[in-house]
């Protein structure tokens, strides 16, 4: 299988907030009708029937993501998180994962010293980390 | 079976876009006009306000009221808002003051009995521990004296207050999607309590609703705003904002007025249905959605159904958002341009501090055990260095690191000129190029945020329309 090095974020979307002094990263693989969805939000013609061939790149795409964010691997990914508790809830009919990632803020945004205290840039740091993507998950995003 | 209630969002802070109300109202049909106003922030900074100037309720909220309440009233629109923050009763009276001036007969409907901070004493001695939900302390044990403590109340008040004939309901610290909850009971009839003993279909309708909320309580973030796609998204300088679609059975489309900026996508939605959740499971007093069960499908321009929700129990007891005065704080922000930033900051924190940069990344995220360590009389110290790491930079902000030193402790002496006069004392004598990003400010009072439980026996909920009690007791 070959690979190619890439931000998480070429297909991966992400969004991060707080609960007190937790943080949460949801991350997702783009809907296969996302593009079509895309044009008709900008006023053009498009077509929202999901092929099957899109709906078995999202599926590969996010078996892959699965892989990639077990609760070893958001540590590799976010160092910043080693050593704080982590949770990893899969979401499968949303092609998302859930990350909790706890006491990363402290007791809250009041209180916490993070430059970013509720933790509103984490999903973006998520998605600029580069990491060997298989090829074939990447040309299929053209198709 | 009644058609599916249009319910708007028109503010996801306390500081949301003014304009929204007018717009959600003005830029097509909506049944109901809703917006979350409190965040856990919010609450305490509702408190600072109320000891400042005599209210704990969010005034911009009565802007929004003045601007919208003619044509409400004319088309029959309601308003059902969270903006009471710690003082439901005293908004409601100044709602009512509003309409009265502006000469627009309304029925004020208030839900009250979320703070607890009026009953502290007795419930602390009936046995409440309100147990810290990360750390697992009492709050004697932490030694913690709340100032702000509100139950977390559903949207079962809420549909009362509607049933009973309320045109504006305002409330104190219900949850956010309680806003959407409610609504949507009181228009399509559904029955709390057969939810409660089991009823499937009752339940899976609160649920549904339950998840709607969830993706509108944030405003723009349902409609492209905060989106890692953005580019794809557009007219994003001015988004519209969100309007859930409930249908009877709970099921929903989310969607936005037409011709506003933004879209609503399977992305847009997906994005914020994980917006600060935890597990699957997401709890509200009246039902917990079962995230795993939603289905999410795009079913024509700037519209997301969302299908398939189902119930699971409501938790046995509800969620209580505290908070305590931490003590005072106050930050100082260093840059370091160029070469040898390591070798800089660690002349800048022995000199500051009396730590090196090696004690300071052997403490780790352990702010006390620094300030232990440190010549500076605090209990916290807490240092973050941001080293640019850009070799041969061209522009000055490829040359910038920064050295983010933050003290804090219970005395503000302490983190005043004490903290900050040696360290500006040392920037002709310490390493070259020093200087702060801001000159030296006072120190700052912080809360601490306490999550816990109470039991929903020791909760008492109010609901008065028209200054007439319509219902009460345990939520």
């Amino acid at each position: 299988m070959t690979t190619v090095r890439l931000p998480l974020g070429t297909f991966i979307g992400a969004r991060s907030g707080d609960k007190g002094g937790d943080a949460n990263v949801g991350v997702w693989v783009i809907d296969p009708a996302e593009s079509a969805a895309v044009q008709l939000a900008h006023g053009q013609d498009a077509d929202l029937t999901v092929t099957s061939q899109a709906a078995a790149l999202a599926d590969a795409r996010y078996a892959w993501l699965s892989a990639l964010l077990t609760v070893d691997g958001v540590r590799d990914l976010l160092p910043e998180a080693r050593g704080l508790r982590i949770e990893v809830h899969p979401l499968a009919n949303l092609r998302a994962v859930n990350i909790v990632i706890h006491g990363i803020l402290g007791r809250g945004v009041a209180e916490t010293t993070r430059v970013d205290p509720q933790a509103k840039g984490l999903g973006e740091h998520l998605r600029a980390r580069i990491v060997d993507i298989p090829t074939d998950l990447i040309t299929g995003s053209s198709a | 079976m009644r058609e599916p209630i249009r319910i708007a969002n028109c503010s996801g802070f306390f500081g949301d876009r003014l304009a929204a109300a007018r717009e959600m109202v003005d830029d097509g049909p909506i049944d109901v006009l809703t917006g979350d106003w409190l965040a856990e922030l919010t609450m305490l900074i509702l408190m600072r306000q109320k000891l400042k100037r005599g209210n704990g309720f969010a005034g911009t909220f009565l802007t929004q009221v003045e601007q919208v309440l003619g044509t409400c009233s004319d088309r029959g629109i309601r308003i059902v808002s969270n903006a009471g923050g710690l003082d439901p009763l005293a908004l409601g009276d100044a709602v009512d003051e509003l309409a009265t001036r502006l000469g627009i007969p309304v029925r004020v409907g208030v839900v009250s009995g979320d703070d607890l901070m009026p009953r502290m004493a007795e419930l602390l001695q009936s046995g409440e521990g309100f147990v810290n939900l990360d750390t697992g302390e009492t709050l004697a044990e932490a030694g913690a004296v709340p100032i702000t403590a509100n139950a977390y109340i559903g949207g079962e008040p809420i549909a009362d207050a509607l049933r009973a004939g309320a045109d504006i309901v305002v409330t104190g610290r219900v949850t956010d999607a309680a806003l959407v909850i409610g609504p949507a009971a009181w228009w399509h009839g559904w029955d709390f309590a057969a939810a409660r003993s089991g009823d499937k279909t009752m339940g899976d309708a609160l649920a549904g609703a339950l998840v709607a909320g969830h993706v509108i309580e944030c405003g723009a973030q349902a409609c492209g705003g905060n989106y890692a796609f953005f580019r794809d998204v557009p007219g994003l300088e001015h988004p519209g904002l969100p309007i859930a679609e409930v249908s009877a059975d709970g099921s929903t489309v989310i969607t936005k007025h037409e011709g506003t900026g933004g879209m609503v996508t399977v992305g847009t939605v997906t994005a914020q249905l994980l917006y600060e959740i935890g597990g699957p499971a997401y709890a509200n007093p009246d039902v917990t959605a079962d995230f795993a069960t939603i289905e999410l499908e795009q079913v024509g321009r700037d519209r997301v159904r969302i299908s398939g929700t189902t119930a699971l129990p409501a938790p046995l007891r509800l969620k209580v958002a505290m908070n305590y005065l931490g003590g005072f704080r106050n930050s100082l922000t260093l840059v370091l341009t160029g070469l040898d930033v390591e070798a800089k900051a660690d002349l800048a924190l022995r000199t500051i501090a009396g730590v090196s940069l090696e004690q300071v990344r052997d403490a780790g995220a352990d702010a006390i055990a620094l300030a232990g360590l440190s010549t500076l009389a605090v209990r916290e110290l807490a240092v973050e260095l941001q080293d640019s790491g850009i070799l041969d930079p061209a522009m000055p902000g490829d040359a910038q690191s920064f050295l983010r030193i933050t003290v804090k402790d219970t005395d503000a002496d302490r983190v005043g000129k004490a903290f900050t006069a040696p360290l500006i004392e040392a920037t002709l004598s310490s390493y070259p190029g020093m200087f702060p990003t801001t000159p030296p400010g006072p120190a700052s009072p912080y809360g601490v945020y306490w999550p816990t439980t109470v039991d929903r026996g020791n909760v008492s909920v109010s609901v008065q329309v028209a200054g007439e009690l319509v219902a009460e007791g345990t939520p």
